[in-house]
């Protein structure tokens, strides 16, 4: 199987099927956009990956190489968070660190599968909690002003008045 | 080891948007209000763009009403109805809970208030439940005041003593942008209130209309008050038809005569049909609603169970349709509790009669690709 070079931001270089790169679709239409399809020893620079979260980005890409390609978004259908796979599941057993690299990765080389998991893993972290919570969960200051909490906590009110 | 914290408010907007709209609303609401940065990023009109409510599920506590107050200006679908076709249960019971009913209502009024303006609106297993008129009436308000609705869509949607033409009457004001009209087995309460004369007259205003689907027993009726009152839909260019189960005896409609058809095109000059049956028929039943003098282009039959009449019923049915020779049919889609071998005869009439079918799909397999797979270099001879 013909293999490519994928070299990180800190300049690793990963030897990798042709077919498993291409379920990058940014990797895809550069090799197909700059002909480097036949060219041998061509090194594709991905300077927005570091070498720890592509060797995970392929960990998974390699797991997933068979999978039939995604559905297009159906605005219709239900969004689920639940169905996420055990191999999946186990993959993203990571620190928020790397989710969070492995989601900006997933969406930089446009694979939608493992975008859309990391996405579900952190919506499922979200659910349930009150922003309180979520801050506290991901570690995000509250910047809104008192007034602001207050006109929010006003519209909640009316909401449920009567 | 203490945890490294990436800087979650970081993330592009689009990014924000896919995890968000993975929430239900209450969390959505949560995550709204989380930080500047998340809010901020909430503020995309594509996330609000559509707005699909279910009575039962979504009402439950009022972070819906909520989201549509603050967000409402970008709504532009509106999907309203139950998560389940109507079964007579404990659902109905959790309807009555008066919470929820009150929310549904206050959403209404919201939408009203605010001057919400859609182009699609999808209403879908609703009913029409004693106590629940209210919230028909709020929800017909709402269509009242709609000035450009490009499409309304009701499926299995049963309003009781709101009849069609009511319901079509008070999308007047849209009267000149909707281009969509599709009233789907919603009439399975509103039957004796059918009044097929106020509804030609109705679907008549709506100069634009490109697509009508409907019910057969419903287009028989129209088609006749159509003929009487000489209504010309001029843009209609697709006439979906289904015929399901609710109506078991179409004898008993009045039925449109010979020289009715014949003025098909006179009425509906550009309309296309694709007539969709979702049920065992007889020869007698099929031979009223199929005619030559329509442009038949899409041809679907599902028989649900085998009956022991079905195979006689299904070659007479089809050997009809390939007498017919529609030069107009190009999909057929059968779905019989028969197999192909025997009905290998009628399938090679009708592609005989019936030249320019393009896609013949039997229980699920197309029948064209194989024949033109097998047998390519016998070009134009396929039988």
């Amino acid at each position: 199987m013909p293999k490519i070079k994928l070299q990180s931001s800190d300049g690793e270089t990963f030897d990798v099927d042709v077919e498993i790169a291409k379920c990058s679709v940014t990797i895809k239409t550069m090799l197909e956009d700059l002909g480097m399809d036949d060219e041998e020893e061509e090194v594709v620079p991905l300077p927005n990956v570091n070498s720890a979260i592509l060797r995970k980005v392929l960990q998974w890409a390699t797991f997933h190489k068979d999978d039939p390609p995604p559905p297009e978004d159906d605005e219709n259908k239900e969004k689920r968070t639940d169905d996420i796979s055990s191999w999946d599941a186990d993959f993203l057993k990571v620190d928020q660190g790397t989710l969070f690299e492995l989601i900006l990765a997933a969406n930089y080389l446009d694979i939608k599968g493992l975008l859309d998991v990391t996405c579900k893993t952190v919506a499922n972290m979200i659910k349930g909690k009150a922003p309180e919570e979520i801050r506290k969960t991901f570690n995000i200051k509250n910047d809104f002003t008192a007034s602001e909490e207050d006109q929010v906590r006003k519209e909640n009110e009316w909401c449920e008045e009567k | 080891m203490a945890q490294q914290y990436p800087d979650w408010t970081t993330l592009p907007n689009e990014i924000l948007g896919n995890i968000f709209k993975l929430l239900p609303s209450r969390d959505k609401m949560s995550f709204s209000s989380t930080c500047r940065r998340w809010r901020d990023a909430v503020e995309t009109p594509s996330l609000w763009k559509k707005l699909n409510v279910k009575v039962d599920e979504d009402f439950n506590e009022p972070s819906v009403i909520f989201l549509t107050q603050n967000y409402h200006h970008y709504i532009e679908e509106l999907e309203i109805g139950w998560s389940v076709p109507y079964v007579l249960s404990e659902k109905v019971f959790c309807l009555r809970h008066k919470e929820t009913v009150k929310r549904v209502g206050r959403f209404l009024i919201l939408l009203f208030e605010r001057f919400v303006q859609v182009k699609h609106l999808v209403i879908h297993e609703w009913y029409d439940i004693y106590q629940l008129k209210k919230l028909c009436y709020l929800l017909m308000r709402f269509l009242k005041q709609q000035n450009r609705l490009e499409s309304l869509t009701l499926i299995n949607a049963n309003m009781n003593e709101m009849n069609f033409s009511n319901l079509l009457m008070a999308c007047l004001r849209s009267k000149s942008t909707i281009k969509h009209i599709a009233l789907h087995y919603s009439t399975y309460n509103s039957r004796k209130y059918f009044d097929s004369w106020n509804f030609a007259n109705s679907v008549e205003m709506f100069y634009n209309l490109e697509t009508l689907t409907i019910d057969c027993w419903i287009f028989l009726l129209f088609f006749n008050k159509v003929c009487i009152l000489q209504v010309r839909i001029c843009k209609l260019k697709t006439l979906n038809l289904y015929m399901d189960d609710t109506i078991r005896k179409l004898d008993t409609i009045s039925i449109v005569r010979e020289s009715q058809w014949e003025m098909f095109f006179v009425y509906l000059p550009r309309a296309t049909v694709n007539l969709n049956v979702d049920k065992p028929m007889r020869d007698e039943q099929f031979k009223k609603i199929i005619q030559k003098h329509y442009p038949l282009i899409t041809f679907t039959w599902n028989y649900p169970n085998y009956k022991e009449s079905c195979y006689v019923d299904c070659c007479q049915c089809l050997e009809r349709l390939a007498n017919l020779q529609f030069k107009t049919l190009e999909n057929i889609r059968l779905t019989l509790p028969l197999s192909e071998e025997q009905l290998k005869d009628k399938i090679g009439y009708i592609q005989k009669k019936c030249r320019k079918v393009k896609s013949f799909v039997f229980n699920n397999v197309e029948l064209i690709k194989k024949f033109t797979h097998f047998e390519s270099p016998v070009q134009n001879g396929v039988t």
